[in-house]
């Protein structure tokens, strides 16, 4: 079987979580819980008539006192840089995230995602802003783990491209 | 070390971690085990399986490109958090599992709060900034109709090094760096109840004492300041990590009675302070410099706790034609 590990970095409650719980079990909660260190979980899927194993790796939210540590990249085939549309200051942790991504494991296949799309009326985010890291990721998909809007999509784009390297 | 010390030291780091450990060859195949492996879910080994069949989380991680490799508080399916060490010996691989789930506990609680508090503080931020962009200023400030003589602190920034970067930098660049830093000053500004009066250029101003109590104006305007150095240092070192230039920052800061108002200008309020305080609070950002905050003598007079930060010294003033006592603090 093919196994590919697929890392979800952001800043801190930007939906991460949510977003792998959404995909695995289809369930939302609305009460916020910090992840401390990483979750793994895996979902198999079936793509071109194979069977593949994704290990997903849920690591904790950067913020200012806490940096991501660079060891829970490696092996990683694919990652989803997770910003939360609600607050601006999500996308530089994204783009200072997306840098120590690719000093740790090269250059690899990611998708940007811009969550909480069910609050695009309390957006901060200009898509104009994303241009630096647009050029960079395969796709760039606004998704609610709420209402669960895309989440499957997200999951199908990245593993599409890291089947094809 | 005697006996009882080196029993006591072993049971406080040894078994409260209740270590279990595998070992690989280079290729990732399972040679021994021990320890109590059954806690971390793991049971039914064979020697020469992979250990990718065991430990699904270790794919894509052997061979290793390093001595050693720790991944902290990892919970895999049967929730229990865990510390991992990976270390290289001879033949192979040691993998070292230790028992986390009391850190993991105590990090819960901080971190749980520590995100919380941060959300609430951009909730708020993002409430007040979205009232005073609201042209409703004279509303919630409660000021007269025709304006008002007011006790206030007044604050002036200048972030140097600008005009020499727009000189070079893409624009794109440019106005990422200066949102940058405004963003941090602003959010140090409305954490201390202060209010964003404008930008311009490379400088900002802010009014303290809006909405709270006179005396403690002056406390809150230098407690920003403060707070916006220590931003700034957290801001250059990120940059430097990315090949950003680093900046310096400097503050005027004055407390005295100026007329607040709002100008109208066909259908916008554009809120608005004027007097000494203010012309005094600009020259006394000129004079700090960079990695400076100069303040007067009625803002040293409130901040009790702060005063030993400070060292006097005089300023000519010919607008007004005085020499003031002022105070410095070098903070860089």
């Amino acid at each position: 079987m093919i196994k590919k590990k697929i890392c979800m970095l952001g800043a801190f409650a930007a939906g991460k979580t949510s977003l792998v719980q959404r995909y695995i079990t289809g369930i939302f909660s609305e009460k916020y819980f910090t992840t401390i260190g990483v979750k793994i979980d895996k979902k198999t899927v079936i793509r071109n008539e194979q069977v593949v194993e994704l290990l997903l790796w849920d690591l904790y939210g950067e913020d200012k006192f806490l940096n991501v540590q660079a060891s829970y990249l490696r092996g990683s085939s694919g990652y989803f840089l997770v910003i939360d549309g609600t607050r601006r200051e999500t996308l530089e942790t994204a783009r200072i995230l997306q840098n120590r991504a690719e000093e740790a494991i090269g250059k690899k296949p990611f998708v940007v995602v811009i969550n909480k799309s069910d609050l695009k009326s309390e957006w901060e985010i200009d898509t104009n802003a994303l241009d630096e890291l647009l050029s960079g990721s395969i796709a760039v998909i606004e998704t609610s783990a709420k209402t669960g809007q895309c989440v499957e999509e997200i999951f199908t784009t990245l593993t599409n491209k890291m089947m094809e390297g | 070390m005697p006996a009882p010390i080196l029993d006591y030291l072993h049971d406080l780091t040894v078994e409260k971690c209740s270590p279990a450990y595998l070992f690989v060859e280079k290729d990732g195949c399972l040679i021994k085990w021990g320890g109590e492996l059954s806690g971390y879910g793991i049971k039914d080994l064979s020697e020469g399986e992979s250990i990718v069949n065991t430990l699904f989380f270790t794919e894509g991680l052997f061979p290793l490109n390093e001595k050693s490799l720790f991944f902290p508080r990892v919970k895999v399916e049967n929730n229990r958090s865990t510390d991992i060490h990976i270390f290289a010996a001879d033949e192979g691989y040691w993998i070292l599992l230790l028992d986390a789930s009391a850190e993991e506990r105590r990090w819960t609680v901080l971190q749980q709060n520590m995100n919380e508090l941060s959300l609430l503080r951009s909730n708020l931020s993002k409430k007040r900034q979205l009232i005073t962009s609201m042209e409703t200023n004279e509303v919630l400030f409660n000021l007269q109709e025709k304006g008002e003589r007011r006790y206030v602190t007044v604050l002036f920034a200048k972030i140097h090094g600008i005009n020499a970067y727009s000189r070079q930098a893409a624009s794109e660049s440019l106005f990422a760096t200066l949102e940058q830093h405004f963003s941090a000053m602003a959010r140090s500004i409305i954490d201390e109840g202060g209010t964003l009066n404008e930008i311009a250029g490379d400088r900002l101003i802010a009014v303290f004492g809006l909405e709270h109590a006179i005396e403690s104006s002056s406390l809150h305007a230098v407690q920003a300041a403060l707070s916006m150095f220590d931003d700034l240092k957290e801001i250059n070192r990120l940059n430097v990590q990315h090949n950003r230039p680093e900046f310096n920052i400097g503050i005027g800061i004055t407390s005295g009675q100026v007329s607040l108002g709002v100008i109208r200008i066909k259908k916008q309020k554009i809120f608005n302070a004027v007097g000494d305080a203010v012309h005094i609070a600009a020259r006394l950002e000129q004079e700090a410099g960079p990695d400076k905050i100069y303040i007067d003598r009625n803002t040293f007079k409130h901040i009790k706790q702060f005063q030993k930060l400070f060292s006097a010294s005089t300023l000519r003033m010919p607008s007004v034609n005085e020499t003031l006592q002022v105070f410095s603090c070098e903070v860089g």
